[in-house]
């Protein structure tokens, strides 16, 4: 699916997971079968819909799940938390990623601004996933002791398979 | 009695049986004097402390950012909120003091159609996205701090009513700025609000 590295339909389907987060959901530097939630899928057997927006923040967590949740009601909504420093505006029909990197929309990341935005964010999520009877996992998982990816930035293939043993856990 | 911005007739400490109201200016009573806006009449009607947390432009952003200071505080068992569904956001700058209308030196700039380097958080398709997000979080936080929240929403409430009785500011009079609603239409919202949600 175009900007997902998402491989299934979207269709109701509650025996799966849906997996939202940054670039580290998506796998950036590493490839597809290596990321934590096509691990989480080998492991599990369930279908696991990778939502992981590369620069994406929390804001784009809720955006996702407020896109998708309604039609698949996955039983499991895991979220690897991505920095709070970090946005997401709708502009002109475009999801803007805001960042350190972004020239425009700067006033978004305040950060008594930021502070307020994690809360409300969470709040969000825990409802849109309460609203669909959704189990909410949040994860916020460091990369200090693990390899790099291809792009020498982004965790490497040993950090998504502890991930996804952590998420594993959960169900 | 003016209390940092708000126009609280209460102190801010732990009062479970209590009511919180979260609106915009309607509800904080701009165009009236204080006792006689609806927050304040309800109080006197139900024999229960209200919390009026009100901000004049204020946006379904604010409800949820004031929600979030006070309701951890307060612990009120019943929320009244009313989000805006106009076209307005609510940011903070920390390194600024605002003074947006009666709002004075506040670091929440409220945004809307007189905020000219804001209209990027006012396209449509980022509104209609940022309500259900607020709206989310406002049902998120009630239900963390176990409180029933009452959800007002003056734009469709009149339509959503099966016997179309909430009142319609059009047909009560202006008050004193002659724009905000006057003291009869505060009545009637306080009158509306006992016998709907409080079965009094």
């Amino acid at each position: 699916m175009t900007d997902f590295r998402n491989t299934h339909t979207i269709e109701h389907n509650p025996d799966s997971i849906i997996a939202v987060g940054c670039s580290c959901t998506y796998g950036t530097g590493v490839d597809t079968h290596e990321t934590w939630p096509a691990q989480l899928e080998l492991s599990t057997g369930l279908p696991v819909y990778n939502f992981g927006v590369p620069g994406g923040s929390l804001d784009t967590c809720y955006r996702v799940l407020d896109t998708f949740l309604p039609a698949i009601q996955s039983r499991y909504v895991f979220v690897q938390k991505p920095s709070i420093n970090r946005r997401e505006l709708i502009h002109f029909g475009e999801y803007m990623q805001i960042g350190h990197w972004s020239k425009q929309f700067t006033e978004l990341l305040d950060p008594l601004e930021i502070e307020l935005n994690e809360r409300r964010q969470l709040h969000a999520i825990d409802n849109i996933t309460n609203r669909y009877n959704s189990k909410l996992v949040i994860i916020d998982f460091d990369s200090d002791g693990y390899t790099k990816g291809t792009d020498n930035s982004h965790p490497g293939p040993d950090w998504h398979k502890a991930l996804s043993n952590k998420f594993k856990e959960s169900i | 009695m003016e209390k940092n911005n708000f126009r609280l007739w209460h102190s801010v400490e732990y009062n479970p049986d209590s009511i919180i109201v979260a609106g915009p200016s309607t509800d904080y009573g701009i165009g009236v004097e204080m006792h006689e806006c609806w927050p304040y009449l309800l109080e006197q009607m139900l024999d229960i402390p209200v919390y009026n947390l009100s901000v004049p432009g204020g946006s379904v952003d604010t409800c949820y950012r004031v929600l979030d200071t006070f309701l951890p505080i307060i612990q009120s068992k019943k929320i009244i909120a009313i989000p805006a569904l106009v076209a307005r956001r609510e940011i903070i700058n920390s390194h600024a003091k605002f003074n947006n209308g009666p709002v004075r030196n506040s670091i929440y700039i409220q945004i809307g159609s007189w905020s000219p380097d804001y209209q990027f958080l006012l396209d449509p398709e980022e509104l209609e996205l940022n309500v259900k997000r607020q709206r989310d979080a406002i049902a998120s936080i009630t239900r963390e701090y176990n409180s029933e929240l009452i959800l007002l929403e003056y734009p469709t409430q009149w339509l959503l009513d099966p016997e179309h009785s909430f009142p319609h500011v059009h047909d009560y009079s202006k008050g004193t700025d002659n724009m905000h609603p006057g003291p009869d239409w505060h009545i009637a919202v306080a009158e509306y609000v006992r016998k709907h949600y409080f079965n009094d």
